[in-house]
């Protein structure tokens, strides 16, 4: 098959202080065929944001390496195939440009289009994400967030990218508003013929978008499957304790221990794992094909 | 409506700003003018006339060697303000490029330069200048070359804490994934969100100045007679207390352009604060 990214061995390191070192993201290896979308879940601090910006080329590994259509990304060779969406649109932007500069930095940058027909360009692409083109010279404090997140999708196809990279696209948003943006999301996947990595703690707007689906934990990748069918399918001690949280109160998720971030351990999810046994502390599961396009790392599953 | 024109349009709204601005303006101005507004050459003696009160030919009267005190305080105001300003100006500008850059490149050259300022910042500057000016010999060029060594770092700090900050948000992520390399994001994204900030401090910094020049002109380490200057003015008073115009007038103008610059420069930095939140 042929693939349009493919993740090996990926690796950061952050230090905490003196001696202590935060493994974000460890050992992920994965590959995206073209056309997909790949949702990725897990709670916040998990390594998702880190992992997403590895593959944009944003920031160096300290193992592993990241290839787009067959050559490696790096940090200082980004050449606009790869785009992201972040969770913050007011963050996202300068807000000291208007709209229409933001938007046509891209186009001036990858395209060396100026003047006239940056500006043309610039209504098309707002055309094409819902907002009127007579706004183009306005600031971005006087959008709305739902607003605004569309003008950064705007600022990202510019780019004419093959991959769209959605970090928590619709967090910050109101849920009336976040449905707007998935479907707006989910046509422009189709009629651009995007491959998208969503990721998201929402698994409802994962279901939605994603075809194919990867739980992330303590900086690992817990369970995959390759088709949005085999949802039902999902069995991950932590998955199921992800499922199952949509109708747990919150006070039970925040009393749990944070997920074991020391190098080399045993499973990250062994403190709160309901199956858990004395192998699980020692050795790290690795991550197994069980049945056909349905991974897990788990030993006793 | 542009939100950036919002925000100085509320800046000069505000009533002491214009009162500040207005009061060193005309100071500023009638320094600029001085050629044509002052009455005598600076230098011109007349013994015959010291200690004048002051009359409709000298407005503020004479000094102990008859030279007239407005013509003085005006070509006074272009050395001790000029000065100040050139001092200003040369350490903020490659302070705050070399601040920027550091913050962007991070590692053992970001390193030097916070260590660089901690250093400066226990280091007394007096005995800094001192050394330069003893090693150069006395006049404004050692006194403004010391410092210009030791204040441009004070901007490369602020820059490099101000560029940081701005450096951790995603739209500077976004911008490289857009195909902008470093000299554009510094100069489009970065300068653009600290500059109002760096004004701020350049506006307080120029009043600090300002005051070190005088006070080194005062102590006799800067401006040489007979060129007037502020500092050097009050220093020649002090000899003959019983004329006190001969100190008032010009340290009246110090007094004046500081505090008008640093009230302008804590303004402009409350409005930054409400432009926040």
């Amino acid at each position: 098959m042929d693939f349009l990214l493919e993740a090996q061995g990926l690796r950061k390191t952050y230090r905490r202080g003196w001696n202590r070192r935060i493994e974000a993201v460890r050992d992920v290896s994965f590959s995206l065929p073209d056309g997909i979308c790949l949702g990725l879940v897990g709670e916040s601090g998990c390594g998702k944001s880190t992992l997403c910006r590895i593959l944009a080329g944003l920031e160096q590994p300290a193992a592993g390496r990241v290839f787009y259509r067959g050559a490696p990304v790096r940090p200082g060779r980004i050449q606009g195939g790869i785009q992201m969406v972040f969770q913050n649109s007011l963050d996202s932007v300068n807000l000291h440009m208007d709209i229409a500069h933001i938007i046509s930095e891209p186009l001036e940058n990858l395209f060396h289009m100026r003047g006239g027909s940056s500006r043309k360009e610039v209504s098309r692409l707002l055309e094409m994400v819902g907002i009127s083109p007579e706004d183009m010279y306005k600031y971005p404090q006087q959008f709305s967030g739902g607003q605004l997140q569309r003008v950064c999708i705007a600022r990202a196809l510019a780019a004419k990218p093959k991959l769209l990279l959605l970090d928590e696209p619709l967090s910050s948003l109101d849920v009336s508003v976040q449905a707007q943006v998935l479907n707006l999301l989910a046509g422009l996947k189709s009629t651009l013929d995007l491959t998208c990595l969503l990721i998201s703690h929402d698994l409802e707007a994962i279901y939605y978008l994603a075809d194919a689906l990867m739980v992330m934990y303590g900086g690992v990748i817990v369970e995959q499957i390759g088709h949005m069918e085999d949802f039902s399918k999902l069995c991950h001690p932590y998955t199921r304790r992800l499922l199952a949280a949509y109708d747990i109160a919150g006070e039970e998720r925040e009393s749990l221990p944070p997920p074991a971030r020391e190098p080399d351990g045993g499973c990250p999810y062994y403190q709160r794992c309901v199956l858990r046994t004395a192998r699980c502390q020692a050795q790290r599961p690795p991550l197994e094909e069980r049945e056909k396009d349905h991974k897990i790392a788990c030993w006793n599953i | 409506m542009r939100q950036k024109n919002g925000m100085l349009g509320r800046f000069l709204r505000r009533p002491t700003v214009i009162v500040y601005l207005t009061l060193l303006g005309v100071l500023v101005a009638a320094c600029l003018l001085a050629p044509v507004l002052s009455p005598f050459d600076p230098a011109f003696m007349d013994i015959s006339l010291k200690f004048a009160p002051p009359s409709p030919v000298h407005p503020l009267g004479t000094d102990y060697l008859g030279r007239d005190i407005l013509s003085r305080v005006l070509w006074g105001g272009r050395n001790t303000m000029g000065y100040a300003a050139l001092v200003t100006l040369f350490s903020a500008l490659p302070g705050t490029g070399v601040g920027m850059l550091s913050g962007w490149t991070g590692g053992w050259a970001d390193e030097a330069i916070t260590k660089a300022s901690d250093v400066l910042r226990a280091f007394p500057s007096i005995v800094f200048v001192l050394i330069i000016v003893s090693a150069l010999g006395i006049g404004i060029q050692s006194v403004c070359l010391a410092m210009l060594t030791t204040r441009w770092i004070w901007y490369a700090r602020m820059a490099r804490n101000l560029a940081r900050a701005e450096l951790t948000r995603t739209s500077i992520m976004a911008s490289r994934l857009a195909g902008s390399r470093w000299p554009r994001l510094l100069t489009r994204h970065i300068l653009p969100a600290i500059l109002p900030q760096m004004l701020a401090v350049l506006a307080i910094d120029f009043g600090s100045t300002l005051l070190a020049i005088s006070g080194y002109s005062f102590l006799g380490l800067g401006i040489l007679a007979p060129l007037p200057e502020w500092g050097a003015m009050i220093n020649d008073g002090r000899n003959y207390m019983e004329h006190p115009g001969m100190m008032f007038w010009p340290g009246l103008c110090v007094l004046v352009v500081v505090i008008s610059v640093n009230l302008l420069g804590d303004r402009l930095r409350d409005t930054l604060e409400e432009n926040r939140t």
